[in-house]
């Protein structure tokens, strides 16, 4: 590489770092349930050696009923420990992952093409700008790091095709990412043993070190023994599939004449969720039926990327014979099956390795069309115009509309909330109930910014738990937090204690305001404007009186 | 043989042309289109694997132009140019927030305008281009994001796996392909998602795409058993 393309890549990765660490704690301005969960049991971890649940250093951390891979948090036990308990700390390892992404994406393309320096700077622009890289690295998702090591794991698998001692480190850290996150179980392996079979001849010829590799891939995966027989290991799929009897019954439509119907169905309804993650449509304009997992206006990659893609396949398939395109070929195949099992229609953070190959594929289809332009000037003012339209889109999509669009999905108002308890001195001796019907984070979100002690949420949490902390039971989990309680609204009893009730208008209605003798203290606005939350204080006096006058007996 | 191998060919095509349910929809709404359709079928195969001929390409094109204007004429998507109560509202609510972190960038004549009447129709037109590229709209019914406005299966799922063979094997007459892609998406960008017969222009892509995926797997097939 010369000056110029060292550093033409030196701009493009540190504008993606920028990109990424830009108003980090901003936006997305709040922690959803699974970032509040991964930050408070990092927190807890780095003050006691347990999680939440008092469990210590868990293989899987439990979460609500599910489960979380464990790396993250662990990951996440120093960050909390430099940086404090707020918003930026959780967001930080998704962000750095991010950037590990695009660096070793750069790379991948660099050494896999045999050192094409544009090729392998379109893939790092795409990489690094397209919205599901963004927004997947901007909060705290396990799935990101577990693409970061994979990323990394396949650098290294290049690296062995020329010299074989690197398929160590390759199987180390592809058996690293099944402790990431849940898809890599399945594609970790999958591409392990496809990687071998294609390059079978290649292995036959260091046998000693093939058998090495596959020991150290083993070896990784062996701290899941330890929860195979428990509910932990399989919660989740089980909360999400849809092979059994019931859903076949419910929605195997003609198939429940046929001989061999519910297998037919499985096969269909597989065909019909693997397909969709190709689906043009889903690419590049329909973005994750989620709102927590999607942009506004935009899909996993802008609009325009769908000419590319096409020319992209072109590109894949005329050159199908190179053994960088043959690994590529082999994580598209394979990285949309885990996601396929479950019934969630295209599940974008399933599918990041996913949508990370077909980054690859849109940067082939720019490469190729531009390599058509004879002239510098045009390819150079395409290039400028595509560049400027996607940076528009993004920031107009991600930076404003996904900023005030999505900030209920991280608990902005409740966020909000505690920052109005904390600074209003009248409330220090008030008692806050708040309600989380509709937000089971609400607490943890609570605990984790608070600082709330651990071992003293240990004490209320690990009673429930018992010794069943790997098994598939689900149970309330209440968060008495100080003087904030997070749960849900008991009239029968709350409304005799002096205490402020706070929740939103399902939670608290005009009804039960009146019939309460409910008083109107505050109101928390989401980032839109809109009234989101609001706090009532109780009247209990009033309260036993209106009943003795209706005769009606109280409850303490 | 009884048959040589361009006669099985064609025999293909046919098969799938009038072997799918859509075909039969598309008669019993409109037999003129639906009898277009078949013929533009077997015309865009026959470009492909017959030799170039101008005639014939003129004759497709015609085809394909007579059952734009025929889809068109009744399909129409007027939407396209018609803001509903909610979009104004979101129009409205969006502006507060591009307003608030663009200031002067977005508060100008020519932004606000281009806000105003062109943001909306350009979105519905993608919206309309990008629907109509969905696999699952063909073979599951849109399953499993289904739109609800009555899709229906047009070919049997089991007809995927020959499409997907022959997306790849048809890449290489992609000057043709790529041409007639884009044009039936451009046009069938302007139908209404809700047309009851749904984006006929893509019909003849699809069979010939599943003729040559079959054709292919015939051929694997045909290489594999061992020769007498």
């Amino acid at each position: 590489m010369n000056i110029k393309q060292i550093v033409l890549i030196f701009i493009v990765l540190f504008s993606a770092l920028f990109i990424r660490l830009y108003q980090l704690d901003q936006i997305p301005f709040g922690l959803n349930i699974d970032e509040a969960s991964m930050g408070y049991n990092a927190y807890s971890l780095s003050q006691t050696g347990k999680d939440r649940y008092g469990q210590s250093y868990p293989v899987i951390f439990r979460s609500f009923g599910s489960f979380q891979a464990p790396l993250y948090t662990y990951l996440l036990v120093p960050v909390v420990q430099l940086f404090g308990t707020n918003i930026f700390a959780v967001h930080l390892v998704s962000a750095l992952s991010g950037f590990i992404i695009v660096c070793c994406s750069f790379l991948i393309a660099y050494f896999g093409s045999k050192r094409n320096f544009k090729l392998a700077v379109l893939v790092a622009i795409v990489v690094g700008f397209a919205p599901w890289s963004i927004l997947f690295t901007r909060f705290g998702t396990e799935a990101s790091l577990g693409l970061a090591l994979f990323v990394l794991s396949i650098y290294f698998f290049i690296l062995s095709l020329k010299k074989i001692s690197f398929f160590i480190p390759a199987a180390f850290f592809l058996g690293m990412t099944t402790h990431a996150y849940y898809s890599e179980r399945l594609i970790s392996i999958f591409f392990f043993v496809g990687f071998i079979l294609i390059f079978f001849k290649k292995f036959l010829k260091n046998k000693g070190w093939l058998i090495l590799g596959t020991a150290v891939f083993i070896a990784t995966l062996l701290p899941h023994l330890m929860v195979l027989q428990s509910g932990a290991f399989t919660r989740r799929l089980e909360q999400v599939n849809y092979f059994s009897e019931e859903t076949f019954l419910k929605q195997g439509e003609n198939l429940r004449n046929l001989p061999f119907g519910r297998f037919l169905y499985v096969i269909r309804e597989f065909s019909s969720q693997y397909i969709t993650y190709f689906s043009p449509k889903n690419l590049f304009f329909e973005a994750d039926p989620q709102q927590a997992r999607s942009i506004p206006n935009l899909s996993v990659f802008y609009s325009w990327m769908v000419v590319p893609f096409f020319a992209g396949i072109f590109y894949l398939v005329k050159n199908k014979s190179l053994e960088f395109i043959k690994i590529l070929i082999l994580i598209i195949a394979i990285s949309p099956i885990p996601a396929s099992l479950t019934r969630d229609p295209f599940y974008t953070l399933r599918t990041l390795e996913f949508l990370w190959s077909v980054s690859f594929i849109i940067a082939f289809g720019i490469y190729s069309i531009l390599m058509r332009i004879p002239y510098f000037y045009v390819r150079f003012g395409l290039v400028i115009v595509m560049l400027l339209f996607s940076i528009v889109s993004l920031y107009t999509s991600y930076f404003i509309l996904f900023k005030y669009e999505r900030a209920e999905n991280f608990g902005y108002s409740y966020i909000k909330l505690l920052e109005f308890i904390e600074q209003n001195e009248n409330f220090s001796q008030k008692k806050f109930v708040v309600d989380n019907s509709r937000d089971l984070g609400a607490g943890v979100r609570i605990a984790y910014l608070k600082r709330y002690d651990p071992s003293k949420l240990q004490q209320t949490l690990k009673v429930l738990v018992g010794n069943k902390y790997y098994s598939s039971l689900e149970f309330e989990e209440k968060y008495s937090l100080d003087n904030i309680e997070a749960r849900p609204i008991f009239w029968e009893k709350d409304v005799y204690e002096e205490q402020i009730l706070i929740g939103d208008n399902l939670a608290i209605s005009e009804q039960q305001i009146t019939e309460h003798f409910l008083k109107f203290e505050f109101e928390i606005k989401d980032r839109q404007g809109n009234v989101s939350l609001k706090g009532y204080s109780t009247n209990p006096k009033a309260k036993k009186e209106s009943d003795i006058a209706k005769q009606i007996p109280h409850s303490l | 043989m009884l048959f040589s191998k361009i006669q099985t060919h064609y025999l293909l095509i046919l098969a799938i042309t009038f072997g799918n349910f859509w075909i039969w929809r598309i008669f019993k709404d409109n037999l003129v289109v639906g009898i277009l359709l078949v013929i533009l079928s077997f015309l865009l195969f026959k470009q492909l694997v017959d030799k170039f001929q101008i005639h014939r390409l003129l004759i497709l094109i015609f085809i394909f132009l007579l059952i734009s204007f025929l889809t068109l004429r009744v399909g129409f998507d007027a939407n396209i140019f018609i803001t509903s109560p909610q979009d104004l509202s979101q129009l409205n609510r969006r502006h507060g927030f591009y307003a608030d972190e663009l200031g002067l960038l977005f508060t100008n004549r020519f932004s606000q305008k281009a806000y105003k009447y062109l943001s909306l129709p350009i979105l519905k037109l993608e919206k309309n281009l990008f629907s109509n590229l969905d696999i699952n709209l063909y073979f599951f019914a849109s399953h499993p994001r289904e739109r609800g406005t009555g899709e229906f299966e047009k070919y049997s799922w089991l007809l995927l796996f020959p499409f997907i063979l022959g997306f790849f094997s048809i890449l290489k007459y992609y000057k043709v392909v790529g041409t007639y892609l884009s044009s039936a998406a451009l046009i069938s960008m302007l139908l209404n998602p809700a047309y009851s017969l749904g984006p006929v222009l893509f019909f003849p892509f699809i069979n010939v795409l599943i003729a040559f995926g079959l054709i292919s797997f015939l051929n694997i097939f045909k290489n594999k058993m061992p020769k007498s």
